[in-house]
């Protein structure tokens, strides 16, 4: 899939530029929490190429991974734990996870500490996009859902793209089943 | 907590002293299990899926259990390549396994990790026991 154009919307544009000087220290993400009254801001971001998104309020940086620490007993779609600030936090290859492909290790999305100390393989950070209720789409989980679509909670078209949110608290449960 | 660290490719395991209650120099002899011999040794490398490599350390853990027979008492033996050293780790630089990792194999070894300077993982002797005797791990 062909990696969509970036917004030239300011708010990007400043939170990009941010991202760029102060990517080897962690992107604080605090600034994208900004919230109005029916939109919520989520980040818009590609693995193995294709678009996804989480809401800002779930993530605490982006950052370029220096090392990965491989450790012993962890299943292949944990590549190991990286150190932020001295604090180890699970590495997730999501492709690797959900469609048995490894990610390249370019970039990771790390998730609030209440979350869980978790981070995401990322290909690259696309935009952030104010995605109002009524422009997501729910997606039906049914009986015939697929593990595909039972990590997605929704979706929205976004600069002609369909991006879809994944939902963290699946895929966690997801990787902890797998490993059992 | 005063530990025994063992440094295997990538990472090292710390052995809280609290749990341990001897450390020997290991022979191949020692492992061979019979009557007069009813410990359970493992190795520390075939548990983490390493290459195996010469065992030369061998760590008797305090928590014991009687054998079969209830006449000799059986010990768990860690074997290792070497215990390098032995030192203190500061509680706050422990940090407890992410939640994610319930339920892993990972988190029924190990109770905490260290990253500076290196990644150091917390070995949990109580659980390891109680996976063995639960048999969740092959020995």
């Amino acid at each position: 899939m062909e990696k969509p154009e970036v917004s030239a919307n300011n708010e990007f544009e400043k939170a990009e530029g941010d991202a760029e000087k102060n990517l080897q220290h962690g992107f604080e993400a605090e600034t994208l929490d900004e919230k109005n009254e029916d939109t919520e801001k989520h980040l818009v971001f590609t693995i193995l190429g294709r678009l996804y998104a989480l809401p800002s309020r779930l993530i605490s940086e982006i950052a370029i991974p220096d090392a990965v620490y491989p450790l012993p007993l962890l299943p292949a779609y944990v590549p190991g734990v990286i150190n932020r600030y001295s604090i180890p936090y699970a590495l997730f290859d999501i492709g690797l996870l959900l469609f048995k492909t490894p990610s390249p290790r370019n970039k990771v999305l790390v998730m609030k500490d209440d979350i869980d100390r978790i981070a995401f393989l990322i290909d690259d950070v696309n935009g952030i996009a104010d995605i109002s209720q009524e422009m997501l789409i729910t997606v039906d989980k049914s009986a015939e859902s697929n593990d595909l679509s039972e990590a997605i909670s929704g979706a929205f078209s976004w600069e002609g793209n369909d991006v879809f949110v994944l939902d963290v608290h699946y895929v966690l449960a997801r990787a902890s089943d797998e490993a059992v | 907590m005063r530990v025994f660290l063992c440094t295997f490719a990538g990472f090292s395991v710390a052995i809280p002293m609290h749990s341990v209650s001897s450390l020997a120099l290991s022979t191949d002899e020692a492992a061979k299990k019979t009557h007069e011999n009813p410990n359970t040794y493992i190795s520390l490398p075939r548990l983490f899926n390493l290459p195996l490599e010469n065992i030369r350390h061998s760590i008797v853990l305090k928590n014991t259990c009687k054998s079969d027979n209830n006449t000799i008492e059986s010990k768990v033996v860690l074997l290792t390549t070497e215990v390098e050293s032995e030192t203190e780790i500061p509680d706050e630089k422990i940090f407890p396994l992410p939640k994610v990792f319930e339920g892993m194999s990972f988190s029924r070894l190990f109770s905490g990790i260290q990253l500076d300077p290196s990644p150091c993982l917390l070995l949990n002797p109580e659980r390891l026991l109680q996976s063995i005797n639960e048999k969740e791990f092959t020995v």
